[in-house]
């Protein structure tokens, strides 16, 4: 979701998944990844 | 809860957190622009990146993204300082912005759900190539 502030625009993106395993360990390596 | 019911609850919960955030922070308004559904997270990644993992009934992770010069712009009005270019202070300040809404958003989701894990936050330049030169701030 964009956001017009300052003269520019934040953008803030949320992603969540029903957790169905009962994992509580992020998986920050995947996240490292999808930065590229 | 459905994925359609916390979408909406994300939506109003983000709009909230940034609202805040501005009105209490930066002194200035944000005016949300048009909620969009992407099949590639941070796909408009190039500049700097904030993201934190949350994990608990839901997983997943939130993210603050913006040009370098937005960046600089938002470590400006928290820090009451100039920047020119991002460095380590500009990254610092995204994060925080980042640590701020998506805690918020947190905060008003648990209040539907159990409590969650709130865990690291990560904020980074996301250059668009080379692709693994990215610099990192480093967890938290």
């Amino acid at each position: 979701m964009p956001f017009a502030i300052m003269g520019g625009t934040v953008l803030v993106q949320v992603c969540l998944l029903p957790n169905v395993d009962g994992r509580t360990t992020p998986r920050l390596d995947i996240v490292g990844a999808l930065a590229r | 809860m459905t994925t359609q019911e916390m979408q909406a609850h994300i939506v109003d919960g983000v709009r909230r957190a940034m609202s805040d955030l501005c009105s209490t922070m930066l002194g200035c308004e944000a005016e949300p622009g048009e909620v969009r559904v992407v099949a590639q997270p941070l796909e408009e990644s190039e500049g700097v990146v904030a993201l934190i993992g949350m994990a608990g009934p839901w997983i997943g992770t939130g993210a603050i993204l913006c040009k370098p010069d937005m960046a600089c712009k938002l470590a400006g009005a928290m820090l009451m300082s100039e920047y020119a270019e991002v460095d380590d202070e500009v990254l610092d300040a995204v994060a925080e912005v980042a640590n701020m809404v998506i805690g918020n958003l947190k905060t008003s989701l648990e209040e539907m759900v159990a409590p969650w894990v709130y865990p690291r936050q990560q904020s980074f330049t996301a250059p668009a190539s080379p692709p693994n030169s990215a610099e990192t701030t480093g967890g938290r």
